[in-house]
C-alpha cells in the first residue's frame, strides 16, 4: 500500500539528473522528513501537556525528567522544529539559486504559505513551556506585529485572544500549534507535491537523450536514505542536545535584553535601527520580492541549473537578502547584550 | 528507455538505515545514563494542600523523608531533616518552604534554573526568609533575622517608596513589594538593596547606608512576601483580626518632645540627618529652621517636586497638627543648636584671629558644606547621588568660577539657590563668617585667586523682532534636544552620559530666579565643569533669544 | 445564454455572500477573547471620597487615577516598552525594569519606551470610578466627577 501511495505522488520514470544529489540535496524530503517527527513527538507530548498557565510548565518538567523517553521526544520535537525552519530555507534557496520556480508560480506560492506556516507553528509552540524566555520572547514578537500597517493591531489582539500575553494567548497557541497548523500543512504539503507531479516532476535540466531511470525503487531509496538520515542526525544530536528550560515565566520581570525567537531577531535587530523601515518597509519588500520572483524573471534557461547567467540579477538579490539576514541573526542572537546594547558574547 | 541507476543511491540507501538504527540503539542503552540525577530511584510522588489547591512535588525521591542525600549514592542519606514540631513533613511537603521546582526530577532544574532565582531552593539559614509567608510578622522563633528585616524595612523606611501588602501607611514611589518574593530570588533582593543603581542606572532609589548583615535581614524577610498571606486575608484585614506590628521607631528611654519624636516617627531621620542620628541619605534636618522658612517647610512637606524638582524625598502623609509640630519644632527648638554652632565658631575666631578664622572656616564646611560638595571639594560628597542637581563641584572647576560674579557666589551662599537642594546661609552665618568660606573654598580647591575673573564677551543685543516660535522649536530640537529631552526634563537620549546631569528646563523656581540674561549667556558660554558647551559661534543673536524664550515656555508651561 | 450567465452569477454571489457572513460570524466569536481574558469594567474607588488634584496608582490593577480640578481619568501603568508595572511619583512615572521616564500625563521624558502611556476608558456609577482594563486609547478620557450632584472629597 504504501508503495502504491508513493507510485502515485511520483512518476514512474524519473531522468537522472533529477536524481543528482547536487539538484536538490534532498532538502525537499528532508522537510518531509522533520514535519513527520514534529507529527509523532508533537502528538506524543500532547498526550501529556495542559496548555494551563498554572499548570503548563509543571508539566514540562514532569515530561522531560520523570518519563523515560520524555527527554528525548521534547529534544527531538525541539530539534527538528528549528531544522525544519532551516531546512525550509535552504529547500527556499535551493529552488531559487536554481530557477526551479520557473513556469511554478502557483507551487512556489504554496511552496512560501508552508514556509510562512512553519514559521508561525514554531512561534506559537514556543510559548507552550510557558517559561521566562518563551514568554517574554512572545511578548516581543507580538509587538513586532504592530509594526505591520492597518491590520496590525487586530492581528495582534487576535493572535494573543487579547492585549496582553496570558491565559488566552497560551489557550490560543495550543490551539493554533496543535490543532489547526498541522492539518493546514498537510494540506498545502499535499498541494506542494501534487503540483511537482502536475508541473511535470522535478525542474531538472532535460538529458536530451531522454533516457529515465525507474522511480522504483532507486527513488525511493534515495527519498528514504535522505529521510533516515535526517532522522539519524537529529536522534543523535537530541541524544546531545536539550531543548532548553528556563525559569518559569515571570512577568513582572523582563530578562534583558528579551529577545525574540531566533528566526525573528534579524527583524527585532532591523526594528532596532529603524522601526518603519525595519518592521514594515524592508520585511514588505522581501515579502513581495519573493512572492513576485517567478513573474519578474524573465530568464530562458531552463529550471534546475544552478546559477544560470541570465538569472544572475535575481539570485544576487536574493543572496543578499539571505546574507543580511543570517547577518542580522547573528548579531542580534549573540552580539546583543542588556538595552539591546553591543557585546562581545564571550 | 530505461537507464542505469545511479551507483550511489543503494549504499546511501543502507547506510542511512544503519545510522539511524544505531541512533534508536544508543537512546534506548543510554538513556538512564542521560539522567544520572536519580539513576534507578523509583519517583517518589507526594501530594500536599497548601493553597487549597494541590501541589505534587518528587522532592523525596531523593530526599527520603526530607533528608540531605548523599551526592555519591543517592540512595543513602547523609543528613536527616531537623525536627521541625509542630510542622509535618508529609502535609506540608517541600516546596511550600523550600521553594525549588517539585515536579522536577533532576539535580538543576528541581533546585531552581539561574536567572531571577525566584524558586531557587532555600536551606539552611536562608528558610526564615519563609516563614512570614504564612505566619504573621513578629518574633519568632527561628525566624529572628527575617523579623529584625521587618523592623529594619521600618526602620530605614523602605514602606515610605514601596508598598507591602496590608501595610497600613504606604508609599508607591517604588515599585510595590507585595509579591517580590515570589517573582525574585534572595539573593537578587539582596543585591537590589545593595547596589540599588545597578539596574537602571537611573533609578531614584538611594543606596542606603546598611551593614551586609541588616541588607540581609531585610531581603530574608522581603522574600517571604509572597502575595496575600494567610493572616492577612481582605477579609481578615477588615474585620481586624490581622493587624500588622507596628514598629516603635523612637530612641528608648528618652523623653521628646512631639515635635521631634515626629522626626522618628515619620522616618525622617531614615534619610536625614538631624544633630547626631544620621540617615546618610538626605540632606542635614539641623539648621533647617534657620535655612528654609514656615512657608517654605510647609509647601516642601506637602509637596516635595513643586520645589525641587526631580527630589528624591516622597511625599509623607501627616495629620496637618502633627506636620505643624513637626515644623515648629524644627523652626523654634532646632534654632538652639545653631545658635551654639555660630556661637563657638565665633569664640574660635575671636582670640587666634587670621590662622583660627581658615580654621573656623573649615568647620564650617565640614559641618554645612561637605555632605553635599564633599571634603575633597569635587561635588560629589556622601549625599550626591540622591540630590535631584549636582552640587556644584570647586575642585578642578576654576574656568567655572573665573566666570561667575563674586556677587553671584555670595547670593548663592546667602540666598541659597531655588529649586534645588541649596539653601539659604542667611540667617546661619554672617558676612564675617561667609567670606572666610568662601576664601577657603577658593584656596583649597579651586586653586583660584578669589578676584581672578575672566571677560566676558559680549551677549548679543535682544532683537526688536523675535524669531518665531517654530525657529525656536527647531533650534531647540537641533542643538539642545539630545541633552535636554524633548520636553526639557533634562533627559534626553544622551543625559546619563553626562555627570552633572542636564538641567530640568521646567524646574519652576530655578528659572523663576534666573534672569533673561543669565539663561541668553549661558547658552552663549557655557557652563564649565559641565556638557553644556558654549553655542557662541554657532548661534546668531536673534537665536539665541529665540532659546531663552523657548527655556522660559518650559518652567512656564506647567499648571 | 444570457440567462445562464446571470444565474451562475446570482449563485456564486449568494455562495460568496453566506461565505462572507459565516466568516463574519466567526471571525467575530474569535475577535472577543477579551470577554474571557480579564478584560472588563473594573470599580476601582469610591467616587465619594477622592482625594484632591494628583496621581494615584493602583499598581494591582494596573492603572492610576489621574484627579485634576474635579475631572479624573485613568492611565495605564504598564510600560510601553515591555509592560513593567511604572511607579507613579508626584513628577510622572518611572518604570523600574529599564528606567523608562514619563511625564504626569505619560508622556515620554526618556527611553527605551517607544510610546506615552495609553489612558482607560472610564465612567463613574453608582458612585463609583469604573474603568475598562481592555478599552485604551493614546488621548485622555476624563470625566467630571463633580457633576453629579456637586460631590466632593
Amino acid at each position: 500500500m504504501a508503495r502504491n501511495f508513493l507510485s502515485h505522488i511520483h512518476a514512474g520514470k524519473v531522468s537522472p539528473q533529477a536524481l543528482k544529489p547536487t539538484i536538490t540535496f534532498g532538502l525537499g524530503v528532508a522537510c518531509l522528513t522533520c514535519m513527520a517527527i514534529l507529527v509523532l513527538t508533537g502528538i506524543t507530548l500532547f498526550l501529556y501537556y495542559i496548555p494551563d498557565q498554572a499548570k503548563a510548565y509543571e508539566r514540562i518538567l514532569h515530561i522531560t525528567t520523570t518519563l523515560r523517553f520524555g527527554r528525548v521526544v521534547r529534544n527531538l520535537h525541539f530539534l527538528a522544529a528549528n531544522a525544519l525552519i532551516i531546512l525550509s530555507v535552504l529547500h527556499l534557496a535551493r529552488v531559487v539559486l536554481t530557477g526551479s520556480y520557473r513556469k511554478r508560480w502557483l507551487n512556489w506560492t504554496y511552496g512560501l504559505v508552508l514556509l510562512l506556516l512553519v514559521m508561525f507553528a514554531n512561534f506559537t509552540g514556543y510559548l507552550l513551556p510557558w517559561n521566562q524566555i518563551s514568554y517574554w520572547a512572545v511578548k516581543i514578537g507580538s509587538a513586532l506585529l504592530e509594526y505591520v500597517p492597518l491590520i496590525g493591531l487586530s492581528l495582534k489582539s487576535f493572535l494573543l485572544g487579547g492585549d496582553d500575553v496570558g491565559h488566552e494567548t497560551l489557550l490560543r497557541s495550543f490551539v493554533f500549534h496543535a490543532g489547526f497548523i498541522p492539518p493546514l500543512m498537510l494540506v498545502f504539503v499535499g498541494l506542494h507535491l501534487w503540483r511537482v507531479r502536475k508541473d511535470g516532476g522535478l525542474a531538472a535540466a532535460e538529458f536530451s537523450d531522454g533516457v529515465k531511470v525507474n522511480a522504483d525503487p532507486w527513488l525511493y531509496r534515495a527519498e528514504a536514505g535522505v529521510a533516515f538520515s535526517v532522522l539519524a542526525v537529529l536522534l543523535l544530536l537530541a541524544f546531545f542536545i536539550d531543548a532548553p528550560i528556563y525559569e518559569r515565566a515571570n512577568p513582572s520581570h523582563p530578562p534583558n535584553p528579551a529577545k525574540a525567537p531566533w528566526y525573528f531577531v534579524g527583524v527585532q535587530e532591523m526594528i532596532s535601527y529603524s522601526a518603519m523601515l525595519g518592521g514594515v518597509v524592508v520585511p514588505g519588500l522581501v515579502l513581495g520580492y519573493l512572492l513576485l520572483l517567478p513573474k519578474l524573471d524573465q530568464s530562458t534557461t531552463p529550471g534546475g541549473k544552478w546559477f544560470a547567467s541570465d538569472r544572475r540579477v535575481w539570485s544576487l538579490i536574493f543572496l543578499a537578502i539571505m546574507v543580511s539576514q543570517i547577518v542580522f541573526i547573528v548579531i542580534g542572537v549573540w552580539f546583543r547584550g542588556p538595552n539591546w546594547q553591543l557585546v562581545l558574547p564571550f | 528507455m530505461t537507464a542505469a541507476p545511479p551507483k550511489w543511491i543503494t549504499p546511501f540507501f543502507y547506510c542511512s538505515v544503519l545510522a539511524a538504527l544505531f541512533a534508536v540503539t544508543l537512546v534506548f542503552l543510554r538513556h538512564d545514563t542521560d539522567r544520572p540525577d536519580i539513576g534507578t530511584h523509583e519517583v517518589a510522588d507526594i501530594t500536599i494542600n497548601l493553597d487549597g489547591q494541590p501541589v505534587r512535588e518528587h522532592c523525596t525521591t531523593c530526599h527520603i523523608d526530607g533528608a540531605r542525600p548523599d551526592p555519591a549514592h543517592l540512595s543513602q542519606t547523609v543528613k536527616p531533616h531537623p525536627d521541625i514540631a509542630p510542622h509535618r513533613i508529609d502535609q506540608l511537603g517541600c516546596t511550600g518552604c523550600h521553594l525549588g521546582e517539585g515536579m522536577a526530577l533532576d539535580i538543576e532544574i528541581s533546585h531552581g534554573l539561574p536567572g531571577l532565582e525566584a524558586r531557587k531552593v532555600l536551606s539552611g539559614k536562608e528558610m526564615q526568609a519563609s516563614c512570614f509567608r504564612r505566619h504573621q510578622p513578629g518574633p519568632l522563633p527561628g525566624a529572628e533575622k527575617a523579623w529584625k528585616g521587618y523592623q529594619q524595612f521600618f526602620a530605614k523606611a523602605c514602606n515610605t517608596c514601596h508598598a507591602i501588602s496590608r501595610v497600613g501607611q504606604s508609599g508607591f514611589y517604588g515599585p510595590d513589594l507585595s509579591r517580590i518574593g515570589a517573582v525574585v530570588g534572595l539573593d537578587q533582593i539582596h543585591l537590589a538593596i545593595r547596589e540599588p543603581r545597578k539596574e537602571p542606572v537611573n533609578s531614584k532609589m538611594p543606596r542606603f547606608p546598611l551593614s551586609k548583615n541588616h541588607s540581609r535581614q531585610i531581603s530574608y524577610f522581603l522574600k517571604s512576601l509572597a502575595g496575600d498571606s494567610f493572616y492577612a486575608t481582605p477579609m481578615q484585614m477588615q474585620t481586624g483580626m490581622a493587624e500588622t506590628t507596628e514598629i516603635d521607631l523612637r530612641p528608648q528611654g528618652v523623653e521628646l518632645s512631639d515635635g521631634e519624636s515626629a522626626l522618628y516617627q515619620k522616618q525622617c531621620l531614615a534619610c536625614h540627618q538631624f544633630g547626631q542620628v544620621d540617615g546618610r541619605i538626605g540632606p542635614d534636618l539641623t539648621y533647617i529652621g534657620s535655612q528654609r522658612d514656615a512657608d517654605y517647610l510647609y509647601a516642601f512637606l506637602d509637596n516635595p517636586t513643586r520645589l525641587i524638582p526631580g527630589v528624591a524625598m516622597p511625599r509623607i502623609p501627616m495629620a496637618s497638627a502633627a506636620e505643624k509640630k513637626l515644623v515648629q519644632f524644627l523652626l523654634n527648638d532646632a534654632v538652639g543648636p545653631v545658635a551654639e554652632h555660630t556661637q563657638t565658631s565665633a569664640d574660635v575666631m575671636t582670640p587666634q584671629k587670621q590662622e583660627s578664622s581658615s580654621m573656623g572656616a573649615k568647620q564650617l564646611y565640614m559641618r554645612l558644606c561637605q555632605r553635599c560638595h564633599a571634603a575633597e571639594g569635587d561635588g560629589r560628597g556622601p549625599i550626591q547621588p540622591n540630590l535631584a542637581n549636582f552640587p556644584r563641584a570647586f575642585a578642578g572647576n576654576a574656568d567655572f568660577f573665573r566666570s561667575a560674579s563674586d556677587k553671584r557666589l555670595q547670593e548663592s551662599v546667602r540666598n541659597g539657590i531655588p529649586g534645588t537642594s541649596m539653601p539659604s546661609y542667611n540667617k546661619l552665618l554672617n558676612q564675617q563668617q561667609i567670606d572666610p568660606l568662601l576664601n577657603l573654598v577658593f584656596t583649597a580647591f579651586i586653586n583660584l585667586d578669589r578676584h581672578d575673573k575672566a571677560i566676558l564677551s559680549a551677549l548679543p543685543d535682544s532683537p526688536e523682532t523675535p524669531v518665531s516660535q517654530n525657529r525656536s522649536n527647531e533650534l531647540y530640537v537641533e542643538n539642545c534636544q539630545r541633552c535636554h529631552g524633548s520636553f526639557g526634563t533634562g533627559t534626553g537620549p544622551e543625559y546619563l552620559e553626562h555627570q552633572p546631569r542636564p538641567r530640568n528646563l521646567r524646574n519652576k523656581p530655578y528659572f523663576n530666579a534666573l534672569s533673561d540674561r543669565r539663561i541668553a549667556r549661558v547658552i552663549h558660554d557655557g557652563i564649565p565643569g559641565t556638557a553644556m558647551p558654549a553655542f557662541r559661534d554657532h548661534l546668531d543673536g536673534p537665536d539665541f533669544w529665540g532659546l531663552v524664550e523657548k527655556v522660559r515656555e518650559f518652567s512656564r508651561s506647567q499648571d | 445564454m444570457v440567462k445562464l450567465t446571470r444565474r451562475k452569477y446570482l449563485g456564486k454571489g449568494l455562495t460568496g455572500l453566506l461565505l462572507f457572513s459565516v466568516g463574519g460570524l466567526l471571525l467575530d466569536v474569535w475577535m472577543s477573547a477579551g470577554r474571557f481574558s480579564s478584560t472588563h469594567w473594573k470599580a476601582l474607588v469610591d467616587a465619594r471620597n477622592l482625594p484632591g488634584d494628583g496621581t494615584y496608582p493602583f499598581p494591582n490593577n494596573k492603572v492610576a487615577l489621574v484627579v485634576s480640578r474635579g475631572r479624573l481619568a485613568e492611565i495605564s501603568l504598564e510600560c510601553t516598552h515591555l509592560g513593567c508595572i511604572v511607579n507613579a511619583s508626584d513628577e510622572g512615572f518611572f518604570c523600574p525594569c529599564h528606567g523608562s521616564e514619563f511625564g504626569p500625563r505619560g508622556e515620554v521624558y526618556s527611553g527605551p519606551a517607544p510610546r506615552s502611556l495609553p489612558w482607560h476608558l472610564v465612567k463613574v456609577k453608582n458612585d463609583q470610578v469604573w474603568f475598562h482594563s481592555g478599552k485604551k486609547s493614546t488621548t485622555a478620557e476624563w470625566v467630571s466627577y463633580l457633576a453629579k450632584e456637586g460631590r466632593m472629597s
